[in-house]
């Protein structure tokens, strides 16, 4: 199947006097396919070029060099108004001198459609995002949530080939942007319409997208699904990025079957992929190797999240399900062990994210719990 | 009932307790609203009753005399044809200054208020040294048969340069708020240029314009340092109406100089109104 974006070497470069080299960097020759009716979400600190690649696709900024296809179709020359792609911008841009109507039937009148066809698509619409008895209100009369609906039924209205979607959840409380998620996601699938959603916030990522491509400092680090970025990063930035995790800075013990002895590297340890035990009394019994006293309890509803100071001084983060913990009859400084039930690590490369997806940083499938000792002293904790 | 009854006597103990307050006030709503009376309404009343002195019809038959009547007709011209030079103009280089990029920006934005500190006798004196007959750009335009100075071009000139910063001080700020974000989200819709411009942008600064247009008829209305230079004064010929006010008082008709400021006055209350109404409607030009 044809993929409906394509981006190949594509890369930006603005003037930017601060730099050394005169500009800054913020596409950096990046590749992308996305399926017919896929729903993309691009995940990726403040800065590191994720709106930009939208705005390069909508023909808002010209590429510095590279290639956007859409529909197989080469559009870099081709303008904005001609790309046929629905746009969400942060913020919305909704146009303030116009009724919500107006701005829904505004794709259509520029494009000449007549006046009782679009009547009935904006009617349509509204319906469909539920602003119905807003029609005649201007976008200040309205609550951040129905302006983004307002945003959303805009972009669909001219029946784009493409929606971009740029921080769509941005400025809403968190109990809208739950539900607009959710509506986000029912319109992308009733419309079957390629979907690019962009965000700094990587459980939307995980949540709304089919595929997520995760960022940093313009490249792509990985683009999998959900669950193989959650599972199986595949560099140290991903692990960080996506999801709470522990992350340990150690050196191999003995020779492993390609790395040797002294290799350093950086164990990463999801909260849950830890099995708690209490210890009855820490002094009658040997030493478990992973022992230490529980130093924060956070209750979260469902889960329950423990912060355990290992007898060395490392500090990890453990989630487990509530039931389990109050069996465990577990507490603030109760004495427990610890078992590691998977991990991944990733050859130590200091100066931190090396920000190249198939390059220098290996993933190394996590060995079992009782190879996990030898942790050292964490690098950093608790990643979000 | 009761409870707003109540509520009352608080305000008024809470006013009764604070007399300073209130002598403060009174002062200061004495003094600055004697001195707007004593400074703006009575002079502006005075031409009220002596226009009005000899009765109406003499009012008229002082005002139909053909060089006054060609005076406020070649006023109300030249300020509509300034005004819609500085409307465009002054819109063009508003949109050039916000979303423009060019070297030196930030001087040509102060140039944009260079003519509201100018002595207007001074833009007239320097347009004539210029436009003249003799001047830089004056010499070869006489050359060629085309009199700047002394017409209608020169008075043009004068009065665009004198009113300029109304138009793109009043539109700036507007297209500073409408940023590139409802221009480009109209693009991606399927809007080109013209039409971003005319669904988009014009509607965000057309109350912009309508202020900043107002102001800049009016002031061109009563322009008269720079014209007195430019225009030569010929009367049926180039006098505007202030310039016909100057010149029937030099000669001592105060009749015909009141009536004309009578005529002159009504013109800009009926402007002032405008602008107050269109401001409070677009909400633009609040700044100035």
């Amino acid at each position: 199947m044809e993929a409906a974006i394509t981006l190949r070497g594509l890369t930006k470069r603005f003037a930017d006097s601060r730099q050394p080299q005169g500009f800054a960097t913020a596409v950096d020759g990046i590749d992308l396919d996305v399926g017919a009716q896929e729903f993309l979400t691009m995940v990726g600190p403040s800065g590191c070029g994720k709106s930009t690649i939208l705005r390069l696709i909508a023909g808002l900024e010209k590429p510095t060099a590279g290639d956007i296809f859409i529909d197989g179709q080469r559009v870099n020359d081709v303008p904005p108004k001609d790309r046929g792609i629905g746009f969400m911008f942060q913020g919305y841009a909704l146009f303030t001198h116009m009724t919500v109507a107006e701005n829904i039937e505004f794709g259509l009148k520029v494009r000449k459609v007549a006046p009782r066809r679009r009547q009935e698509k904006v009617r349509d619409l509204i319906s469909l995002v539920g602003l119905e008895g807003l029609e005649a209100r201007k976008p200040s009369q309205l609550s951040g949530g129905q302006q983004q609906r307002v945003a959303l039924a805009r972009a669909l209205a001219p029946e784009p080939r493409l929606l971009l979607l740029d921080e769509p959840f941005g400025a809403l409380d968190a109990k809208v942007r739950q539900k607009l998620r959710v509506d986000t996601k029912k319109l992308q699938r009733e419309f079957k319409i390629p979907t690019i959603l962009v965000t700094h916030d990587q459980r939307e990522a995980l949540e709304l997208g089919d595929q997520v491509a995760v960022m940093g400092h313009g490249r792509f680090a990985q683009i999998a699904t959900p669950s193989e970025v959650y599972d199986d990063p595949q560099t140290e930035f991903v692990a960080r990025f996506i999801g709470r995790t522990n992350i340990f800075r150690t050196e191999l013990d003995e020779n492993h079957t390609i790395l040797t002895k002294g290799t350093r590297l950086d164990v990463m340890v999801r909260p849950e992929e830890i099995l708690v035990s209490a210890l009855p009394d820490p002094s009658e019994r040997e030493m478990p190797t992973l022992a230490g006293t529980i130093t924060d309890y956070s209750f979260l509803g469902r889960s329950v999240r423990l912060e355990v100071t290992l007898t060395n001084g490392t500090i990890c983060t453990v989630a487990l399900p509530k039931t389990e913990a109050l069996n465990k009859k577990l507490a603030l400084g109760s004495p427990v062990s610890l078992e590691i039930t998977a991990c991944h690590a990733f050859l130590q490369e200091d100066g931190g994210y090396a920000g190249n997806g198939s390059g220098n940083q290996e993933a190394i499938p996590g060995p079992d719990g009782e190879t996990a000792p030898g942790i050292g002293k964490p690098l950093a904790r608790n990643q979000e | 009932m009761a409870l707003g009854a109540s509520k009352v006597s608080t305000a008024r103990h809470r006013y009764l307790a604070l007399p300073s307050v209130d002598i403060g006030n009174a002062v200061l709503a004495t003094v600055s609203v004697g001195f707007l009376l004593l400074l703006i309404a009575l002079p502006l009343s005075t031409i009220f009753t002596r226009a009005g002195e000899n009765g109406i019809y003499s009012f008229w038959q002082t005002i139909s005399t053909p060089e006054a009547l060609f005076a406020l007709r070649y006023s109300l011209m030249l300020a509509a044809a300034t005004t819609m030079l500085n409307a465009c103009m002054g819109t063009l280089v508003a949109y050039a200054l916000v979303f423009g990029n060019f070297p030196f920006k930030r001087l040509v934005d102060s140039l944009v208020d260079l003519p509201m500190a100018i002595p207007a006798s001074v833009t007239g004196f320097t347009l004539l040294l210029l436009y003249g007959p003799l001047g830089l750009l004056g010499g070869p335009l006489s050359g060629m048969g085309i009199g700047v100075m002394f017409a209608f071009p020169g008075i043009l000139l004068a009065h665009s340069f004198t009113t300029f910063p109304y138009v793109t001080r009043a539109v700036g700020p507007l297209l500073e708020k409408l940023e590139r974000g409802q221009q480009e989200a109209a693009q991606t819709l399927g809007a080109g240029p013209t039409q971003v411009f005319r669904h988009v942008t014009l509607p965000a600064i057309g109350g912009g314009i309508i202020v900043g247009s107002i102001f800049t008829f009016a002031r061109s209305l009563g322009e008269f340092g720079a014209t007195i230079m430019v225009s030569g004064n010929l009367a049926l010929r180039t006098q505007t109406a202030p310039l016909f006010i100057f010149t029937k008082f030099n000669q001592g008709d105060i009749e015909a100089a009141s009536a004309m400021s009578l005529v002159l006055i009504i013109i800009s209350f009926v402007l002032f109104f405008g602008i107050k109404t269109a401001a409070k409607r677009f909400g633009a030009g609040s700044s100035m």
